[in-house]
């Protein structure tokens, strides 16, 4: 985009107009009318400074409830909104296309959280919790008062993408894409495309053969002209933005060249080198010089360096094709895409820590994926399901259910498909062996799929015995190498100790080897468990929290076929939203430098901003008399550069110091004494928050939350100005922070506020009424914890400690806080907060 | 544990590597009473896997034996090492049958050596001398067949019953090469190396003093690597031509060879044909680049065309071609 365009959308020089604000206090049905009326809040609303009208609706979010809006606008002028209702994750961008749509300016909108902050964890405390729906909204009407228009950026599109991860997801998306002529390069690190599927023997509940109906697509992937197979390969660094990454992508030395190599195989047959073939999980050998599989693609062999002892047996029998080539180096590719689908699936889980099972020490203990290697015509033995102790058929075989999975000290999720293939396993087995006795040990049956039950019924007709129980114990006799499985038939009240030849354990799924190490290079966060996190569980399932770079499969957690090809299939859809697109608009909320405040500008040398941006956003010169400078295309909104700018040189939009500052304000003009006052991100820690609405985790309703984009934003300024206005206590509280969805942010803000607290103490300020705190987005029960706690100690210390604490520290405070004046934008904020509490007009609702 | 992941075993006297997939088992058994720690494995192995176990010396006498490690994670099972170990301390099999990898895909060498027995040429009164004198106990009276048998594997070639028999042995070493003893270069009463020395080339007389009997040297090297004088060595490149490759690797050369007082060299070992890059570069990784040479040499010399035009009517051989 040109850069006088770029100054345009981030640089509104525009003229100061009043603030029409309308208030929408939403019902919910009765998600928040059964707690608190939503009328009151509006009545209320009303009153508040710039609020022209302000109404209540059954479910705001409806098309009555946003034709309301609309039409309010349109009859009252308005020029800002705020919604009182539920999450930002849920309905912002619907209200703000809702205002857009009739002509406002989509940032000029904010939102009360009163559901998951409010009626859902206050409903013990009716009263206190309507005041706090009034607050709440007072400081969404506090923050739009100084809303700016802000536009779109709009960048070029990069029409070419990128997929990570070979498996049936990733193949499924680089078909669609191809199919729409979109030219897609595949990075598969093995040196095989097809995952785990091609591992498999049949497939539930159709059992058609796994390989038979992945190869042909396989081989559609290697044949296409719009696809791009670098296999061998990983991705090493991604720079850039939705529609234009800058990738680096990594190819390993097969010392073997595609173009020459024919896949004969006549190399392998001298190689004197065996090593276990992981394709195989170890069950059979394959040599230094291998495919795979036989229906690898590409059918380009590698050399496992790892294991070749340079005998040049194979350049000898590769001949006249000189097909092999030991000079290869590792070697970068550098391309350019403008999306990115990550499909990087799952690895199983070694089940050697579950000592109580004996994995790694009973010949005749498999994991499941043995298991489907071992009766699979491909697989080492040709099918032939064998006991690896001695070769026999075996005549009984118990498979385990939940190894590693639902199991606190492991992997507390369930891993999804293992119930479905361990059936699948059971009757495979029973059709092949009629006279195996089999037993399936399980904690639950979960078979929610299209006929997935009735697969379950076919199991048990065909006399599969099923016990409900988790094994606590299975022995091993050392003589006949049977295996002796211990386990409490919780149905009938019953020990069981069954002794069987063989037995199968359905290992948790877990996240790819090297996922976490992607999601830092892709800036893509992973959960608590290492799965990619999606934008939004329902509502962006394929997004990530990064524009342009969507999920697929089981990267993203535990998944079957049918499912990872619809991901494939989905993702592609998405991608190529934005790769169709000539042109595509990014948020814009970025920090912007005023460049006469920035140091650098009168000769300072400091690089602050340049070192903290995980983004590499800033141009930064020292030293050159020129101001520090952001490429807004490059700036993901942190805000972590704005808090830590030395000279308040630099702002974010839509999170002003301004706007913080009217927000704290007003949420601590009534009783601030007895408040906790806690600065959340959007993220993780503010999912979490949500979480614990959810889930109605109730904590105690004097809590008031004010959420930035990360905790990278929280100015030291912005806690030192809540305890001077009298707060009870302050949490800052982010991602964890390997999780930050900043990449660094929440590990600034960790550092920035240690500090802060030393300098609190000194003021004379108790510890505890100040906290860091991580919480994930499943932890909402920590959340509550954390609240509670910190209400517990307003009310441990008492409100008369708390006081005397705060007027000891006040003048301190307040000299220290004199230069928040000198920040652009803050002024008439302290002024107007200032007059409002001389005319007596606190912002709660009491 | 993954399966197919090399498990180790190791206690005093052996060390057992296993590798177990389903339809692939071996085995590999190093036997540490008859390893001697001559480092000949270590430095063949093309992956780094082994390395060497220092022994003891207390009073200039071995008070623990030196010997070898093995890194399982690193070990491929090739069976280099059990080609060159001079003292049969490792065998391996696969799917429970003796066998060699390198050996089996012939990337490594059957090297050449024997012991036979005449018994007519024997002076029968010797036996029981003769059966004293194997330092490997390999030698045994067969009642049956009223002669003496060897346990062939098991023989290290040392040569002593050869003298010990009057000729009636004929053992045929693999190696060529010298062994230099300098007492007065040693280390005041030290006789760690006949404590190592599996033959009697390097033993302790009666009247107490290290003596070397050369005849009898297999060439391992065990003693250099005991010798309280260590050899120091620098690295070098070493080039050589093998499968139409030219192929360049970094060795190592000893360089203070004179001040050294149990110097063994070795020169060329007797082999059957190969042609494999890893048997010519662990060649010359344990043997002195002259031996190396020597077959380098052989294979260069029938390309060399000065040569070739030397013999007689060669300028007509090079004209027909
Ligand atoms: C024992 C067993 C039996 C099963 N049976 C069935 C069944 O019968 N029916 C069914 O529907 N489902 C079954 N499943 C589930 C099925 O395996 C998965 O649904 C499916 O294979 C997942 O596909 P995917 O593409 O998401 O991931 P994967 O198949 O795991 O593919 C991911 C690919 O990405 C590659 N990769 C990983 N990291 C990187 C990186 N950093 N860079 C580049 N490439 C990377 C991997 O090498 C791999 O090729 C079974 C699973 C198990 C364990
Ligand atoms: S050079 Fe390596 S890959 Fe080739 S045959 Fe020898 S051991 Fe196998
Ligand atoms: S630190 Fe954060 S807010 Fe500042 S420029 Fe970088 S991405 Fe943008
Ligand atoms: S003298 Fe010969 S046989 Fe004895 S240890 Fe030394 S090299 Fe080995």
């Amino acid at each position: 985009m040109p850069e006088d365009e770029k100054k345009k959308s981030t640089e509104h020089q525009f003229e100061e107009e009043e603030p029409r604000i309308g208030v929408y206090a939403c019902h919910c049905g009765s998600n928040i009318a059964s707690v608190l009326p939503p009328a009151e809040v509006a009545k209320y609303a009303e009153s508040l400074p710039g609020v022209v009208v302000a109404n209540d609706h059954h479910y705001m979010c409806s098309e009555p409830g946003q034709r309301m809006i609309q039409e309010d606008i349109k009859k009252h002028n308005l020029n800002r909104v705020v919604v009182s209702a539920c999450t930002v994750a849920m309905h912002e961008p619907t209200f703000r296309s809702c205002i857009s749509d009739v002509g406002l300016n989509p940032f000029m909108f904010e939102m009360a959280n009163i559901r998951e902050h409010d009626s859902w964890v206050h409903s013990h405390e009716k009263e206190a919790a309507l005041l706090k729906a009034k607050e709440l909204t007072a400081a969404a009407v506090a923050k739009v008062s100084y809303a700016r228009p802000l536009d779109m950026f709009k960048v070029p599109v990069t029409k070419r993408a990128l997929i990570i991860g070979g498996g049936i997801a990733g193949i499924s998306a680089a078909l669609d894409l191809a199919d729409m002529k979109i030219e897609t390069y595949l990075v598969e690190k093995t040196p095989s495309i097809g995952g785990r599927m091609a591992q498999l023997d049949k497939t539930f509940p159709t059992m058609d053969c796994s390989i038979c109906i992945e190869a042909p697509k396989m081989v559609d992937v290697g044949k296409n002209p719009y696809i791009h197979l670098l296999t061998y390969a990983e991705v090493r660094k991604v720079d850039g933005y939705i529609g234009n990454f800058k990738v680096e992508v990594e190819q390993k030395p097969r010392y073997v060249d595609a173009d020459s190599c024919t896949g004969c195989g006549l190399c392998v047959d001298v190689c004197p080198i065996t090593v276990p073939n992981e394709f195989e999980d170890g069950m059979g050998p394959r040599k230094a010089i291998y495919v795979p599989m036989a229906q690898s693609v590409p059918v380009t062999h590698t050399i496992d360096m790892n294991a070749c002892i340079k005998c040049y047996k194979c350049v000898e029998a590769c001949g006249d094709l000189s097909a092999i080539d030991f000079a290869q180096e590792p070697e970068i590719i550098e391309l350019d895409v403008g999306a990115i689908i990550v499909a990087t699936g799952y690895d199983t889980w070694d089940p050697t820590p579950l000592e109580e099972y004996g994995f790694g020490e009973y010949e005749n203990m498999l994991t499941m994926m043995e298991i489907e290697r071992l009766h699979c015509a491909g697989g080492p033995t040709i099918g032939e399901f064998i006991r690896p102790s001695d070769g026999k058929i075996p005549a009984s075989l118990a498979l385990i259910q939940c190894v590693g999975s639902r199991d606190k000290r492991y992997h507390e999720y369930c891993s999804g498909f293992c119930c479905m293939y361990t059936i699948k396993n059971a009757l495979l087995l029973k059709w092949l062996y009629p006279e195996m006795d089999i037993t399936i040990f399980y904690i639950d049956l979960r078979t929610p799929g299209k006929t997935y039950e009735e697969f379950y019924e076919r199991a048990r007709e065909a006399g599969i015995h099923f016990i409900k129980g988790r094994p606590a114990e299975v022995l091993e006799d050392p003589v006949t190498k049977n295996l002796i499985v211990h386990a409490e038939n919780v149905t009938l009240g019953t020990h069981v100790a069954l002794e069987v030849e063989m037995v199968g354990l359905a290992t948790a799924a877990i996240p790819s080897a090297g996922a976490a190490d992607l999601g830092r290079v892709l800036t893509v966060a992973n959960d608590g468990y290492g799965w990619f996190l999606e934008s939004h569980p329902k509502l962006k399932p394929l997004d990530t929290p990064t524009e342009g770079i969507y999920l697929a499969g089981s990267a993203q957690g535990p998944k079957d076929i049918p499912q990872c090809v619809s991901q494939g299939s989905g993702a592609a859809g998405r991608a190529s939203r934005v790769l169709m697109a000539d042109e595509w608009e990014i948020d814009p909320i970025v920090a912007y430098i005023w460049p006469d405040r920035c140091l650098n500008a009168k000769g300072g040398k400091c690089t602050i901003c340049y070192d903290v941006c995980p983004y590499g956003a800033v141009i930064n010169k020292p030293g050159s008399g020129e101001p520090s400078q952001i490429i807004p295309a490059k700036c993901h909104g942190c805000g972590t550069c704005v808090a830590e700018c030395p000279a308040n040189a630099i702002t974010q939009h839509h999170f002003t110091d301004g706007q913080v500052i009217a927000q704290i304000h007003s949420l601590l003009a009534d009783n601030p004494e007895g408040k906790v006052l806690a600065f959340t991100c959007r993220w993780c820690s503010g999912m979490g928050a949500d979480n614990a609405g959810t889930a109605h985790f109730e904590y105690p309703a004097n809590t008031r939350i004010i959420m930035v984009m990360c905790a990278g934003r929280v100015d030291p300024d912005f806690v030192m100005e809540a305890f001077r206005l009298g707060a009870g206590a302050v949490l800052v509280s982010g991602c964890h922070p390997q999780d930050c969805h900043y990449i660094s942010g929440r590990q600034y803000a960790g550092d920035r506020m240690e500090r802060v607290a030393k300098q609190l103490t000194r003021l004379g300020i108790s510890p505890e009424r100040f906290r860091v705190e991580s919480v994930s987005a499943t932890e909402g029960a920590k959340w509550a914890r954390i609240m509670q706690e910190m209400s517990g100690t307003l009310a441990e210390l008492t409100i008369a400690k708390i006081k005397e604490e705060n007027a000891q520290a006040h003048p301190k405070l307040a000299r220290r806080l004199n230069r928040l004046k000198q920040v652009p934008g803050v002024a008439p904020v302290l002024r107007l907060s200032e007059e409002m509490r001389l005319q007596g007009i606190a912002g709660g609702g009491a | 544990m993954k399966r197919g992941a090399v498990r180790k075993e190791k206690t005093a006297h052996r060390i057992v590597l296993e590798r177990k997939m389903v339809t692939h088992h071996d085995v590999m058994t190093w036997n540490l009473d008859y390893c001697v720690g001559c480092q000949l494995g270590a430095n063949v192995c093309p992956l780094d896997a082994i390395t060497h176990v220092d022994g003891k010396l207390e009073n200039g006498r071995m008070v623990v034996r030196q010997g070898v490690d093995i890194d399982p994670e690193k070990c491929v099972l090739c069976g280099m090492c059990a080609v060159m170990c001079p003292a049969n301390a490792i065998e391996i099999s696969v799917n429970g049958k003796p066998t060699n990898p390198v050996q089996e895909y012939e990337t490594f060498p059957t090297l050449i050596e024997s012991n036979e027995f005449n018994a007519e040429a024997f002076d029968w009164s010797r036996r029981d001398f003769v059966i004293d004198n194997c330092p490997t106990n390999v030698i045994s009276y067969d009642e049956a067949a009223e002669t003496l048998v060897v346990e062939d594997e098991h023989c290290i070639r040392c040569r002593q019953c050869e003298v010990a028999s009057d000729g009636a042995f004929q053992v045929e070493q693999p190696w060529e090469g010298t062994v230099t003893l300098r007492r007065e270069l040693c280390v005041a009463g030290c006789l760690a190396c006949a404590d190592i020395c599996p033959t009697r080339a390097l033993h302790i007389n009666a009247a107490g003093e290290l003596v070397l009997a050369d005849y009898y040297c297999i060439k391992c090297g065990a003693c250099m690597q005991i010798c309280p004088i260590q050899a120091e060595t620098e690295e070098y490149e070493v080039t050589f031509e093998s499968q139409g490759h030219t192929h360049t690797r970094v060795h190592e050369r000893i360089t203070n060879a004179a001040v050294l007082p149990i110097w063994v060299e070795r020169w060329r070992v007797k082999h059957t044909p190969v042609e494999s890059s890893s048997w010519l570069d662990a060649l010359m990784r344990i043997a002195s680049d002259k031996a190396g040479q020597v077959e380098i040499d052989r294979k260069r010399a029938l390309k060399r065309r000065d040569l070739l035009k030397a013999l007689k009517g060669g300028h007509v051989l090079m004209d027909n071609e």
